[in-house]
């Protein structure tokens, strides 16, 4: 199974499972659940199934290209059920074998793993999916999105695509692994990686980094003050990785981490709460289906 | 008789909350059963990941009638002049179901009435089950509950099917939109499909068929077994650790256990980091050889059966290869530069928002340690391993394998310290200073590590208490309880130790000294006074003393602050002589006492906090405090107005008593105090025979009243003995 393949069989099988299938979302995000397909969808009593590849930026996390699991720049593939079904893990389940994983061959198991995103004012409650060992998706059902309990529960289901196709492809090393046609990830990737590395640990301008935040952070109260939602809520995001490219520079004391924190959450609950407000106001149209 | 079977079936469940339900579940329908008037001779209940059964044996297939009687209206109101029931009493006989010719009259003190007889006919065990089933449901207690779908209620896990049998009858109970049936599942991957049960006593038997071992002890005994069989074959052990036993007993519906191999090169890390991964990343047993080293191997347990257990040896080799390596290259890195070069990083860890950084945690042990050293007598070269340690002790927590591996604290800075040569006083200090860890855990063994867990947990303590911050109710976020206990525990077998007031006075002045912080030190005394009485309490109820005698204890004492080690000592020192025949008469008599003073509200004011001065010096110093604190009790009295004989005499016998209350205290015997206080019970009832305290002349009587306060003090240097029950 190519890394290719594995997002194409993927995409296949949620897509016949009544989902949308959505582009990745243009603006860095630290993971697929903070798009604004996830996050401000989660919102409210509106059905919404979506299966997307989101491109996920987490700069501490880089290694340059060292480590052969660890990355400042991945893929999740995102799933989103809402309200989540009743044979939601059979669903997760059918996803494995239609990768050719047989559960019954392996070792799956569902280890408790409660999740929270201080930034979001979200916080959810599922598992850890562990195949013969190595974690290979979160499993979460949502319960507060924006600091507001969520009307109906969105399953959130967070394939760690690296991780599943070196298990299945049986590498060791992500940069080892085919991504399709005789081309490695590592041929994709690697000099993107280092690069951003450096960026990211040893060049950015933090002074600069700073009054970007600054900027950005002005500018999404100014425009979620007029309703625009969504471009105020890119302005957060873009608030949000701001920050973590400034603490992997290792410039921000302790102190000021929990100030940025509270900042970003301000944002993006102003958000939350607006698109919440906005669709309500609408008469939450997706409910005409339901 | 039937057998009833109820089984919760559930999307994965917590490891940790599966146990706690499983006797929830029990205890509740053994109460609801006999509640319902159909009890069980035996209830039972098992539990998996994915689903909590109980069973209960014999059940009545139906409940007996019972009768009972209700008493309706009074009979003038019931009958009219004629006899004949009124509307009144028609309505009150409707309502109870029986025909108003079958009211009768009864006489109560308030007069006579009406009364019914009526009998409840029981129901089918199906029919009287389904409510109380389903409400025992969502009556389990869980650490954390969810929502999920659009549904409203609020469980551990997603409820996904119900199955309730009361011999071959389906119990329709009810729970979030689920209805009970006959229909089971098997293990999720082997046996996925539905299947009927036709009879209570056949689940049992069907889930073993489809891979569920439904009895957690079966499956704790089998992974055991099948552990200890595959570390023999290499002819190793494996060193049990139970709570990870338990968390692998839930975390499989079919246990089967395999041995995976470890690459040799990754034994030479240290043998916590080793097991810590193993444990923590992946819920995996070491095994160790005859002579207790580490094997290059360990043992998992899969969920399912003996099928392609290649493919689960592979992935879990793999796995466990990666973290290993991981955690060799964070050791690697630490160690190029010695451990105290990582308190530089320090302030880059939040402690508290307002109480600062661990590097200013750091800043206070050391500022703390000297103090609390000289208080606690502890000199030479103690003192300095002390001090040393508390500047190191937090030093690991930001090194990248305490980064990876939390649960390794401590621990990595002992291993870290003696690798670089530093005394190995001082890395066994740093490593116990966080003992104990848990409630059943050791305390320190050395003195320079029991000083610095004191030391580290009363900072705490004292900063959370100075911005207002206090464990409630069932809330204990910062785990303040837990830290004060560790106090307890600790200062439980030092008699050298200050009180408790005395610490956080010191602590609060390291929080002044290092982060300029000025806490309100009276009512941070008075909240840590609350939280240390409350975990005395609950050590000394567990060891089985009495509550009244532990309260007695508590209220009383040689000093104005809790000396953890001397209120233990009372505690049992009272618990033991409570038996002896004078034990009542001198409770008695120091009660009465107490209570004379308190109904003249003249009881002493007990002093206020000790001086910062008053917590330095040992025990010589603890009895001319005590001496002191006695004779100023004593000079309230004036003795030239002394006119009875009794009053003389009493004054005479507690004046000499001063000096051998004072050292029976300080040396904490407090058998001989109790013999000391003892000879006082005599000359106090003589006076209580002869004169009235509550004399009219008012010198008098307030001389009196000073000479009794003034017993009272001696009195209470053992105890407040108002609280001791006589029965």
């Amino acid at each position: 199974m190519t890394f290719q393949n594995l997002l194409i069989t993927l995409e296949r099988y949620w897509a016949e499972r009544g989902c949308l299938v959505m582009q990745p979302y243009d603006v860095e995000v630290g993971a697929g659940t903070n798009a604004p397909t996830t996050t401000l969808r989660a919102l409210g009593p509106e059905p919404w199934n979506v299966a997307y590849v989101q491109p996920s930026r987490r700069p501490a996390d880089g290694r340059y290209a060292n480590n052969p699991m660890r990355m400042q720049h991945y893929y999740q593939y995102q799933v989103i059920l809402k309200p989540s079904p009743d044979n939601v893990v059979d669903l997760y389940l059918g996803s494995l074998r239609a990768l050719g994983i047989s559960p019954e061959e392996h070792d799956i198991r569902f280890v408790e793993d409660d999740w929270e995103a201080p930034p979001l004012g979200a916080q959810g409650v599922g598992w850890e999916v562990w195949m013969d060992g190595t974690e290979i998706t979160q499993f979460t059902y949502f319960q507060q999105m924006g600091g507001v309990e969520c009307a109906a529960v969105c399953a959130e289901i967070t394939y760690g695509t690296e991780r599943l196709c070196t298990c299945l492809q049986g590498v060791d090393s992500v940069w080892d692994m085919e991504w399709a046609h005789g081309v490695t990830y590592g041929d994709v990737e690697r000099d993107s990686e280092r690069q951003h590395c450096s960026y990211n640990f040893d060049e950015a301008d933090v002074d600069a980094l700073s009054r970007m935040f600054a900027a950005y952070e002005g500018e999404s109260h100014r425009i979620a003050d007029q309703g625009l939602v969504f471009p105020a809520f890119d302005l957060a995001l873009k608030c949000s990785h701001l920050f973590n490219l400034l603490d992997a520079r290792g410039s921000v004391s302790v102190t000021e981490r929990a100030v940025f924190i509270n900042r970003v959450r301000a944002m993006s609950r102003k958000c939350c709460l607006a698109y919440l407000r906005q669709r309500e106001e609408a008469g939450f149209p997706l409910l005409r289906g339901a | 008789m039937p057998k009833l079977v109820f089984e919760i079936g559930t999307e994965e469940m917590p490891a940790g909350a599966i146990g706690s339900a499983i006797e929830q579940l029990r205890a509740s329908v053994e109460g609801l059963l006999a509640e319902r008037r159909l009890p069980a001779s035996a209830v039972t209940a098992y539990g998996t990941p994915r689903r909590l059964v109980v069973v209960a044996e014999d059940v009545p297939a139906h409940q007996p009638d019972v009768t009972r009687e209700v008493k309706g209206p009074s009979a003038q109101a019931a009958f009219g002049a004629d006899g004949a029931p009124t509307g009144a009493a028609i309505g009150f006989a409707r309502k109870q179901g029986v025909p108003a010719e079958s009211l009768v009259r009864i006489e109560t003190p308030q007069g006579t009435y009406v009364q019914a007889t009526v009998v409840d006919k029981g129901k089918p065990a199906t029919e009287a089950l389904a409510a109380p089933l389903g409400a025992a449901v969502t009556s389990l207690t869980f650490p954390k509950l969810m929502r999920w779908g659009s549904g409203g209620i609020r469980y551990v896990r997603p409820i996904r099917w119900l199955l309730a049998l009361v011999g071959s009858e389906v119990c329709p109970v009810q729970v979030a939109g689920i209805t009970a049936g006959r229909v089971s599942r098997g293990h999720r991957y082997l046996a996925p499909d539905e299947f009927e049960v036709a009879d209570a006593d056949a689940l049992p038997p069907l889930l073993r068929e489809r891979f569920v071992m439904l009895d957690p002890a079966e499956r704790r005994a089998a992974i055991r077994a099948q552990a200890e069989a595959l570390a023999a074959e290499v002819g190793g052990r494996v060193p049990w650790d139970e709570e990870l036993l338990d968390e692998n007993v839930f975390l499989v519906e079919w246990p089967t256990a395999l041995r995976g191999a470890i690459e040799e090169r990754f034994l030479t890390l240290p043998r916590p980091v080793l097991v810590t991964a193993m444990k923590k990343h992946q819920r995996f047993f070491p095994v160790e050889g005859a002579d207790g080293a580490l094997l290059p191997c360990f043992v998992s347990v899969r969920n399912g059966g003996s099928d392609h257990l290649d493919t689960v040896r592979a992935g879990n080799e793999r796995v466990l290869a990666a973290r290993f390596a991981d955690a060799a290259f964070f050791h690697a890195d630490d160690q190029k530069q010695p451990l105290v070069r990582f308190i530089d990083n320090l302030d880059r860890l939040l402690f508290q928002e307002k109480l600062g950084t661990l590097a200013e945690k750091r800043r206070r042990l050391q500022a703390l340690a000297g103090p609390l050293a000289d208080a606690a007598g502890m000199s030479g070269a103690d003192r300095e391993r002390a001090l040393q340690a508390a500047g190191l002790c937090k030093a690991d927590l930001t090194t990248r394998m305490v980064i990876e591996l939390p649960a390794l604290q401590g621990i990595i800075g002992r291993e870290y310290a003696l690798a670089g040569g530093a005394d190995p006083a001082v890395a066994h200090a740093i490593a116990e200073h966080y003992m104990p860890r848990s409630s059943g855990d050791a305390i320190p063994a050395s003195p320079v590590g029991r000083l610095l867990a004191v030391a580290d947990r009363m900072d705490t303590l004292a900063g959370y208490a100075g911005i207002g911050i206090m464990p409630s109710g069932s809330s204990d976020p910062f785990g303040l309880r837990r830290a004060a206990q560790g106090v307890v525990q600790i200062l439980a077998g030092e008699p050298a130790m200050p009180g408790i007031s005395e610490l956080a006075i010191l602590a609060a002045d390291a929080y002044h000294r290092v982060n300029g912080l000025t806490f309100d030190v009276e009512a941070l005394c008075a909240a840590l006074r609350g939280l240390f009485e409350q975990r005395i309490t609950g050590t000394l109820l567990e060891r089985g003393l009495r509550h009244d005698l532990v309260a007695a204890a508590l209220s009383g004492g040689p000093s104005s602050t809790t000396i953890v080690y001397c209120t233990m000592r009372r505690a049992e020192t009272l618990q033991k002589l409570c038996a002896r025949p004078d034990f009542v008469p001198t409770v008695q008599t120091a009660a009465r006492v107490a209570n004379i003073l308190r109904s003249a509200d003249s009881a002493p004011v007990r002093s206020g906090l000790p001086g910062k001065e008053a917590v330095l010096g040992g025990a010589d110093h603890a009895v001319s405090r005590s001496v002191a604190m006695l004779e100023t009790e004593a000079r309230r009295v004036r003795t030239d107005s002394l006119a009875e004989p009794t009053e003389k005499v009493l004054y005479e016998a507690a004046f000499d008593a001063i000096p051998r209350v004072a050292h029976a205290a300080a040396a904490y015997d407090f058998e001989k105090l109790y013999g000391i206080l003892g000879e006082l019970s005599a000359p106090v009832s003589a006076l209580f025979d002869a004169v009235m305290v509550m004399a009219e002349d008012q010198a008098v009587r307030r001389n009196r009243l000073a000479l009794l306060g003034f017993v009272d003090s001696l009195f209470k240097t053992l105890a407040d003995f108002t609280r001791v029950v006589v029965a």
